[in-house]
Formats: structure tokens, sequence, C-alpha cells
């Protein structure tokens, strides 16, 4: 253990900062092979992509996506800024899940009446936070850089529902829990937010949870999942997938 | 245990038969099903909560027409369960158990096999007595884990049968303990710094505040505020509430919730505050920085993070005030890098001029660290020269390891909550829940420095203007233990002729100074500083000074050098 955690260290003080995920001693742990993108060290994949892909259309897996980054936005402006970033009715509905083209796919998530979730990716975060900055000045808003402080995690598979059931007592059948929507819900006996959009060609639903508490839900997740056979996925899966969507 | 609280609040009552617990007395009208009836195995009592409900619905005088076939399902399923007996988790524990230890029957207050045979031997020997004298059953399960055990532990010390002793009177209201509850032990969430991983490798000793598992200490207290005192140590500060308050209000609002003044504190300045509840009762304590003239970062305790964050939007909503909270405690990490060498690591990895004179006591300042932004404060709870950094948790595993590599040639040596208490004991500063409770005032918690009574409006001001006209009932004063060099035990009771006047509530061995020290609270006629008071442990009385606070460094040099 302690050679391991030698190496461990050793790989990640080297050069430049290196911002890292709750979960970065679990996937290494567990065998992942990192990449680095955007100064985050992500898992790239754990035995081998072909592998993941098959137990992503055949079951349930599990990708972290903490890194990819996450802006909150808080305050009565939040109307109309869903009106600018998106041009439909999203501005009037709450729970409501869009996506939006900055530089790349993003999700916009309508939380409440003030307070909307934009979620990015790695490639085009800088595209989504200069427009979320020109968009300042449509009302009182309070924006966030809250990469660090929700740890995400997507799930996704055909047994999605199956997984989720065991963890929360929300409905997320597709009839209550429509595509494209999302919902503030106890999971794990933690507040979690959950988003369901068309993104992947798999059933999926994305997790996001306080950041300290990342460890302890995703343990949860695989501790209830264990009779599904759940498994972790790599990035190089989860963008297979994404890309296909 | 069966849950069987309404059928005895209603009037009937169980005796043991055999390896079961049944009905011993019943009332017309009330009737139970399971465990409550003395049917073990769960298609039996499935069957049998059938029959009750057909039952009930029968003598509502609605048709039913499956009676004959649920009572043979009932039979059927009696006749096949096989033989059990009525049982508890603590009773099974108790019977199973030969460790050595301590054996808890009461797990919600603490009470021994051996706390319930010492009350017997000294004649609590009826289970209501000994209920009242030992505090068995009384805690939040109100016995449905311990009742069973309680019952058959008094029956064997006192040579009785168990039903000859019976359980204890059961009393409205009747809660139920929810499955999720019993369930749900792997389940309960676990809150983690960016560097647990990092505490664990390095074989720290863990334990729990609130949610959170921090390190006690890596195996050595005493040398690593040994470390601290006179080179360099770091620690894992994370768990602290880190909030952001921002608008035209800003000012006002910690004007109002804090008993110390803001209005005059300088951009790029820090200060400690403490605030109060309406009662005038201590709520919390942190640090609060400057960052522009409406922009606020504090900090708040470990424990109280969550209710502080609740607080102030509670007071916010209702003073109708111009201000944003932003609550940081889990996307930024921290970590306090103290000692007299923490200048000189610091300039490792800083081009931040961090000079006495640049970057002086108690004042904040933005800079990268080890190529990581950071938000660094200069204060001193643990009495020497130091910086507390704050990062995004992302960052924190590359800065942590940065400081360590660093701090080599300067003996850098991580330290835990363990030794940080002593540290902070050592330079007297109280620490929130531990050295206060729900009955503690600032003017008598030795923090009358700080409230400004000058100010017209403050949480708790009313209350505490009139404790300060009433004059204080208590003190929490230092002592030191001149002829013992053991820590006496917290929550050791001050004594004056045989009767409790106090309480100790914090107490260590100083490695630093070599004296068993620590605060207690006393009788103000006690609080002079050379007063003698006594301490009783381990049915003797132990003699302690009181000690003019601090017990290092009282001209504070260390913390401004």
């Amino acid at each position: 253990m302690v050679e391991t955690m030698t190496q461990y260290s050793v790989l990640s003080t080297q050069n430049s900062p290196v911002a890292r995920t709750p979960l970065d001693r679990w996937h290494f742990a567990h065998g992942a092979r990192f990449v680095e993108i955007a100064g985050w060290r992500t898992p790239a994949v754990y035995s081998d992509v072909e592998s993941e892909l098959a137990a992503a259309r055949n079951g349930v897996v599990v990708a972290d996506i903490c890194a990819s980054a996450k802006f909150s936005l808080l305050g009565s402006g939040v109307a109309r800024v869903c009106q600018a970033l998106t041009h439909d009715l999203l501005a009037t509905q709450p729970r409501g899940v869009r996506t939006i083209q900055l530089g790349g796919s993003a999700l916009a998530c309508r939380l409440s009446d003030d307070h909307l979730l934009v979620l990015a990716g790695n490639s085009n975060r800088d595209a989504v936070e200069a427009r979320l900055a020109e968009l300042d000045r449509v009302g009182p808003l309070i924006r966030r850089d809250v990469t660090s402080s929700l740890a995400g995690f997507h799930i996704f598979g055909p047994r999605v529902e199956d997984l989720l059931r065991r963890v929360t007592a929300l409905d997320v059948s597709l009839g209550a829990f429509e595509l494209s929507s999302c919902a503030e819900t106890q999971l794990a006996g933690v507040h979690a937010v959950l988003v369901r959009a068309p993104e992947l060609t798999v059933p999926s639903m994305r997790i996001y949870v306080s950041w300290d508490l990342a460890e302890y839900v995703w343990e949860r997740l695989f501790a209830a999942g264990h009779e599904l056979g759940v498994t972790p996925v790599g990035l190089e899966a989860w963008e297979r997938l994404a890309a296909a969507a | 245990m069966p849950a069987n609280e309404l059928l005895l609040q209603a009037g009937v009552r169980f005796r043991r038969d055999g390896a079961t617990w049944t009905q011993d007395r019943t009332v017309a009208g009330i009737s139970a099903a399971g465990a409550a009836a003395g049917t073990l195995g769960l298609g039996a009592q499935i069957a049998e909560g059938r029959l009750r409900g057909a039952e009930a619905a029968a003598a509502l005088g609605m048709p039913v027409a499956e009676f004959d076939q649920i009572r043979e399902q009932l039979r059927q399923m009696r006749a096949t369960t096989p033989a059990t007996r009525h049982s508890s988790l603590v009773t099974d524990r108790l019977m199973n158990s030969d460790t050595g230890g301590k054996r808890f029957v009461c797990l919600c207050e603490d009470v021994t096999e051996k706390d319930l045979e010492q009350a017997i031997a000294e004649g609590f020997d009826g289970i209501e007595t000994l209920k009242r004298y030992s505090t068995v059953n009384m805690g939040p399960c109100q016995g449905k884990m311990c009742g069973l055990a309680a019952a058959e532990i008094c029956a064997r010390a006192a040579g009785r049968d168990v039903n000859a002793v019976g359980l204890t009177t059961s009393r409205p209201p009747a809660v139920p303990v929810e499955l999720g509850v019993l369930a749900a032990a792997g389940n309960h969430p676990i809150r983690r710094t960016p560097l647990h991983h990092w505490h664990d490798a390095a074989g720290a000793k863990w334990m729990d505040a609130g949610q959170w598992k921090r390190p006690e200490s890596y195996g050595d207290p005493a040398a690593e505020v040994t470390a601290v005192r006179t080179g360099v140590g770091l620690v894992d500060v994370s768990t602290l509430g880190k909030f952001e308050v921002v608008g035209p209000d800003a000012v006002e609002l910690l004007e109002r919730v804090y008993l110390n003044k803001w209005s005059d504190l300088k951009v790029g300045r820090a200060r400690y505050g403490v605030m109060c509840n309406e009662d005038g009762i201590i709520f919390d304590d942190g640090v609060c920085a400057r960052l522009a003239p409406d922009y606020f970062y504090l900090t708040a305790t470990t424990g109280n993070a969550d209710g502080v964050f609740q607080w102030l939007e509670l007071w916010k909503a209702t003073w109708r005030l111009n201000v944003t909270f932003l609550n940081h405690t889990s996307g930024v990490a921290a970590m306090n890098v103290a000692g007299p060498r923490s200048r000189d690591l610091l300039g490792q990895l800083t081009t931040l001029y961090a000079s006495n004179a640049a970057f002086p006591y108690m004042g904040f300042r933005e800079a990268d660290v080890a190529g990581v932004p950071c938000r660094l404060l200069r204060i001193g709870f643990v009495g020497e020269l130091g910086y507390e950094i704050h990062c995004l948790s992302s960052h924190a595993w590359h800065l942590w390891q940065a400081i360590l590599v660093a701090g080599r040639e300067f003996g850098l040596r991580p330290f835990g909550v363990e030794a940080q208490r002593i540290l902070r004991l050592e330079k007297g500063h109280i620490i929130i829940g531990a050295d206060t409770d729900a009955l503690s005032n600032p003017l008598e918690a030795g923090l009358d420095w700080l409230v400004r009574f000058d100010k017209p409006q403050f949480i708790g001001r009313e209350p505490l203007v009139r404790l300060n006209e009433r004059g204080p009932r208590s003190r929490l004063v230092g002592f030191v233990l001149p002829e013992c060099k053991q820590a006496v035990p917290e929550g050791s009771q001050v004594v004056e002729r045989g009767y409790p006047v106090g309480r100790v509530t914090s107490a260590r061995v100083s490695p630093t100074i070599g004296e068993s020290l620590g605060l207690a609270w006393v009788s103000p006629k006690l609080a002079a500083a050379g007063s003698h008071f006594l301490i009783r442990w381990n049915g003797a009385d132990v003699e302690a000074v009181v000690a003019e606070l601090p017990f290092y460094d009282p001209a504070g040099a260390r913390l401004k050098m």
C-alpha cells in the first residue's frame, strides 16, 4: 500500500498543478489508465474500451465526470438567461433541461425559478463561461464556477433505472421523470441533482452531489448495483457513446 | 424486542414464555399481530396481520370472505416456522461477547452491563428504579434496543424470574424505529476531504467530526506538537465551513450577526468573530476576511457549518438585507502551515512577499502557491506564525504534496486534530461546543473583550446587556495541576465541599510546558489567577490552580514574528 501510494503521489505532483477528481484514488486502486485533459487527471479506461462499451449496452455502468465544467447561476435574472441561451420555453419551465451549442454541446438545467445549472465539457468550458459572463448584465445574478464543488457521475445502460431505484425514492421512470428534465432529490441519503438528457445512445442519468460526499455516493452506487453487475467506465467509452448519439 | 409500545400503553401485558414474549393480559378491542403477539417467522407474521385486519374489517360490518383461507394459511405457516426466540441486537451481543471489554446494554445512554449490576447491588433491583437510577431505556430509542436485555440482566442479577421483573412502563408518544435506520448502517454518509487518502496512507488514526472523517493523529501527537512549536507543521482543515458574503448590505449583516465590529475592518485584513443566538448563548466562531468593501470570506466551525449557513440565510430574510451567501465548504480545501519556519517554507512555493510587514498577522492575501490560486489567511489558532491556505478542492492534493516536498528541509511534520487541540489549549483558545455548551455566554467564557455593546444591534445584545449588569455566575478559566502529571478526564467535576460547582472542558498534558493543564467552568469567586479548586477524579479530589491565559506565549510574540 505504501509503495503504491508513493507511486501514486509521484505521479500526481509532477510539473504544473493537476486537478483531480474526488475519486482519483479509487480509480488508481482499480487499475485505471489516466489521461490529462484540460488540466484534469481523468480515468481514460479501466480494462478495454470495447468491454466497457459492451457493459454499457447490456447492463449499467458509471463514469466519473467530475472534471466537466459546471456553472451555477442564482438570482431573478435566471429566466432571462434561459431565454437568451435556449431561445425556447425553458425559461418558463423549471426542471427543464435543454442542449445548447457554445463551442460544443452544453446542458442548461433549470433547477428552479432562480437557479440554473449549466454543464459543459472541458473543450468548451471557456466558450460557455464567456457567454455566461456576457449575460451577467441581463439581471440580478450570481454566477459561480462550481466545477470543484459538485461531483458528477454519469450512469448509463439499459438498467439505469434499476440501479437508481435502489438508491433513491424518486420515481425515475420515464413517465414520471421525462427526458430533458432534472430534479433535486435525496440519493443514498444525501442531496443530489439528477439530470436526464438525450445525450448517449443508451439510457442515462447524470448525478451531481457535494464534492466531499462523492466517494461515499460512488461506493453506494457500486454496493447497490452489485447484483446488476455495475462497472466503471473511462472517458473513452463515454465519449464514444456520446459521439454516436 | 417486539414493537409493542402501543399495546403496552393500551393495557396489554406480556410474559416470557420459554423463548418468546407472549401476551399475558389482553384488552378487549385490541389485537396484535407478529412478534408482539408471540408469532415468529415472516410468513406467519404476514398471515396473522391479514387475519387481524380481516377481523377488524368484520367488526366494522364489512364482508370478509377469506377468513377460513387466511386462518389455514396462518396455521400452516406457524407449523413450518422453525423454533427461534425473541432477542435483540444488544442481548445477542451480550450473550455472545466475551472480549473482556465494556459490554454496552443501552447504546443511547452508554449504560453497560457492569453499570446495571452495580445499580442492582446497590438496591435498585426493580426494573423501574433500575431505569431511573441507571438511565437504561431512557435514550432516544426508549428501550427498543435495550429493554429486553435490561430485564434479563435485572432478573439474572437479582435472582428473580424475568416475568417477576417485567418491563418498564411505556408512555406516549410511541415512535417507531424507521426500517431505513435499521437497514442503513452502511448508508451513513461519510464526508471526506480531498486529502483523505493521503492521511490514510500516512497511518492516520481517524476520528469522526460529524459526518467528516478527520485524522486525529499520525501516531505521536506530542511529537507533532513539538514539530509545530520548534519547526513547522501542516494540518488539513478542509472541514471548516467556508462562505462568501457579498452585497451592499454585507457589512450590515456581519455587524448584526457577530458580537464584534466589522465596518472598520480594512480590505486585506481578517478578524476573529463570535456569533450568539437570541439568548446571548455562543453559537459559533470563526475568522472573517474582507476582500473588497462589500465582499467578505468567512469560516465557521466544522460541526456547525451547515447551521451557520442556515443562520445567515434566516437573518438575511428576516431583515430583508441585500446580501448573498455562497457556500464553499465542499468546493474549497484548506490547510494550515504553522510554526516558526512556516514563512521560510511558504517562500519556497510562492512569489507572495510574506514578510511580517508585507503580510502581517491577521492579514489576508490572494496568491499562487505551488502554481495553485489560493487565498491565504495569516492566523494562529495553534499560537505560532502560521498561514491558513485555501484552494479549490480539486487542487488540494497537488498543493499538499508540494508543501510536503518543500517542507522537507525545514523538518515539516503533518499533525492531526489531537495535536491541534493541545496546541490551542496551550494558547488558551477555546473550542465552541467543547469548552462551551447550550448555557455558555461570551461574557463568562472569557470572550467579553470582543463584545461591542456600543453597536446598536446584534443578535443576543439584550440578554448580554442584562448579563453584564448582573455579573457572571460562572467563569471559564485555565488551570494547572501542580501535583499531577496526568490529564484529568474531560467532563470531570469541579467540587466544593463535596458538591459539584463546575466541570473540566479540556485537559491535556502539555508537551511544551510540561504540565497538566486545562480549561474549566468554576464559580466567579474561584476565577482569579492563583485560586485553588478541587477536581473530582477516580473518587479522589485533585488540587488545581487557576492560571492566567494563555499558558503559552502570553504576549503573542510568536504569532506576530
